[in-house]
């Protein structure tokens, strides 16, 4: 198993699934975990080096990294196979799971249109971070443009903790009349969130905020935070099940298979019914 | 694979002399640090593995090198903490994780537990055991220790005095109570699992139960076993219905204490001018919301690196590597304890992590 740098909420909810598929399986996590390191692709390579040749090690599940065709095509020679988990996908490779980032981009956007709003913004990792923020901050740019209204982008990589809300203050003096605002995780909208009370603008009258990761936390503050469902657990489940498939001799269980996630709309978009 | 390697080799493949190559890989001082990751690197292409040097001196074989770690059934917010520590441990070790964590919904999870167990009992590959919150049977102690296979636990059974990193759990929950006595509070809510449960939830419960009754002052205790925000609501409801004046409320968890604050605010009770309250586990949603939560910060990730890094020692064979350490949680105090009274101004002078209380 080889994780790529990714925030530890997400990296648990991965593991859980991982763990619950491989509990009675017989079969063990043998880890790298590449978070905070200085070399990760050099790391990479000796861990990939290592489990090719290692023969206590059936497979490989790879999340949050980029493996190149060629390290593909080494363990498919070696009869290992190789499962991806919203990695970016190189061509013609089989054994994967993704998160549909363009459906939710879409669902997000479809959803602030109906409140009449005309721009909304994105604060979270850039593009060249890794692969997931990549596609978030790429899909829903494109799906603000499709549906006609102006896009912003405000960088922001700390999506771990509650910040100071500075990525906001920087967004609303460059867009004071930003319609909505999409943060890459909870934590950081929760610190955004009183940014814009600090500057006097209501939510959600002035600004409808979204966070992503459906944590506890949207729950409890007031109001309450609308979000995503990702289904990280479920992915996790999925990728660990599909390589014990193959492992048990059904050669057509590896798919390429994308996984929905689900908005969850609260207070802070003016949705009444849930609290 | 298996023939072996000597630190002349390695030398020579280098172009250094043998003992910088020993001072390399041993990671002791004396080389520059440029050398040191060069030889390193060499001694890797070569197919050295760190653990079997140390056992046979100056012989040096690939193969084992794997850290087996066994997660009992704990939170999955325990683990990811306990994990993230080890594998900053594990980084530049060489060594890699086979990893094993018994789920707490499992019904099979001891056959599991004894599939993991039996395979690190007999694969060659793995040098050492990190066994986190869960037991190791007696007999499995024995056959590993004839294979002179370390292990070390992380907030194991408390007799445990070999190879153990542990938290003060009783000094936690004593601390969250100390401070709420200090504030002039003298009736003291617990709301958390049973104390027969675990040997956690039972240390926890002790310690509060104690600092309060030493105190004498009132403790109340009212039962929410699955750690659930919505449960805690309604646990405190019963307790703050049961006896109103409470007047200080400790939750074994944020989660929990934020289901409380929710439930408190509906019931129009001031937080903290009629309750004040401290959870367990500083997690991010204590400062998320508002009166920020005070709570216990329990070292899970120190205890995660601490515990790997003296396995790896003992792996190298050092010895006296095996030993007993116990770490000291940290009670951080926010706006749901601190008004503004004089009384609060001292405890807020005697802390220095309380944040800005927000408007």
């Amino acid at each position: 198993m080889l994780w790529g740098p990714i925030g530890t909420h997400i990296l648990r909810e991965v593991q859980t699934g991982i763990d619950q598929a491989l509990a009675a399986s017989g079969y063990h996590e043998l880890r790298c975990n590449l978070v905070y390191d200085a070399d990760p692709a050099e790391r990479q390579a000796r861990f990939l080096k290592k489990i090719l040749d290692d023969d206590s090690v059936a497979g490989l599940l790879a999340a949050f990294v980029l493996i190149s065709e060629t390290e593909m095509k080494k363990f498919e020679a070696r009869g290992k196979p190789v499962v991806l988990l919203d990695c970016e996908p190189a061509q013609h490779i089989r054994g994967s799971v993704n998160v549909d980032h363009a459906f939710i981009a879409t669902e997000i956007v479809k959803a602030i249109a109906a409140r009449g709003r005309k721009s909304i913004a994105y604060v979270g990792p850039a593009s060249g971070e890794a692969w997931v923020w990549s596609q978030r901050h790429g899909s829903l740019a494109l799906a603000v443009k499709e549906e006609g209204l102006e896009f912003e982008f405000e960088m922001d990589t700390n999506f771990e903790s509650v910040g100071e809300g500075e990525s906001t203050r920087r967004l609303l003096d460059r867009r004071g009349d930003i319609g909505a605002i999409v943060y890459a995780s909870d934590l950081q909208a929760l610190g955004g969130m009183r940014a814009i009370k600090e500057r006097r603008r209501k939510i959600p009258d002035d600004i409808i905020v979204i966070g992503f990761d459906d944590s506890n936390a949207s729950r409890s503050v007031m109001p309450a935070l609308s979000t995503v469902r990702q289904p990280f657990m479920e992915m996790g489940s999925a990728a660990a099940r599909m390589l014990l498939d193959v492992l048990g001799g059904n050669k057509s269980a590896l798919r390429n298979i994308k996984l929905e996630s689900k908005l969850i709309l609260r207070d802070s978009y003016g949705a009444t019914d849930i609290k | 694979m298996g023939e072996s390697l000597t630190i002349r080799t390695i030398a020579e493949a280098a172009g250094v002399s043998p003992s910088a190559v020993s001072k390399a890989l041993n990671s002791r001082p004396g080389i520059s640090p440029a050398m040191r990751l060069r030889v390193q690197q060499i001694a890797q292409n070569l197919g050295y593995a760190p653990y079997v040097a140390s056992r046979r001196k100056g012989m040096l074989s690939p193969g084992g090198c794997h850290v087996a770690v066994l997660f009992g059934p704990v939170g999955p917010h325990i683990v990811r903490e306990v994990q993230f520590g080890i594998d900053v441990a594990l980084r530049s070790s060489g060594f890699y994780e086979l990893r094993c964590s018994l789920m707490p919904e499992d019904p099979d999870r001891e056959e599991v537990k004894r599939g993991f167990l039996r395979k690190v009992e007999e694969d060659p590959a793995i040098a050492g055991l990190l066994a986190c919150c869960v037991s190791i049977e007696d007999s499995v102690a024995t056959s590993l220790g004839r294979r002179r296979i370390p292990i070390v636990h992380l907030d194991g059974d408390r007799s445990i005095k070999r190879g153990h990193v542990m938290i003060d759990h009783v000094d936690a929950s004593n601390q969250a109570a100390t401070a709420l006595l200090k504030l002039g509070r003298r009736k003291v809510g617990y709301i958390g699992p049973r104390a027969e449960i675990a040997w956690v939830w039972r240390e926890r419960y002790r310690g509060v139960e104690e600092t309060v009754r030493r105190a004498k002052a009132v403790f109340e205790f009212e039962e929410e076993s699955i750690c659930d925000m919505v449960q805690a609501a309604f646990a405190t409801r019963r307790l703050m219905e049961r006896a109103p004046q409470t007047d200080a409320l400790i939750y074994s968890s944020d989660l929990q204490a934020l289901g409380g604050m929710r439930m408190l605010r509906e019931m129009g009770i001031d937080v903290p001018g009629r309750v004040a309250v401290i959870g367990f586990d500083d997690s991010d949603v204590c400062r998320a919301v508002s009166p920020m939560v005070s709570s216990v910060r329990q070292p899970f990730r120190r205890m995660g690196e601490t515990g790997t890094r003296m396995l790896l020692r003992a792996i190298e064979g050092k010895s006296g590597a095996l030993k007993k350490t116990e770490l000291r949680a940290k009670l951080v105090m926010r706006s749901s304890c601190l008004g503004d009274s004089p009384g609060d101004r001292w405890h807020r002078d005697m802390s220095r992590e309380v944040m800005v209380r927000t408007a």
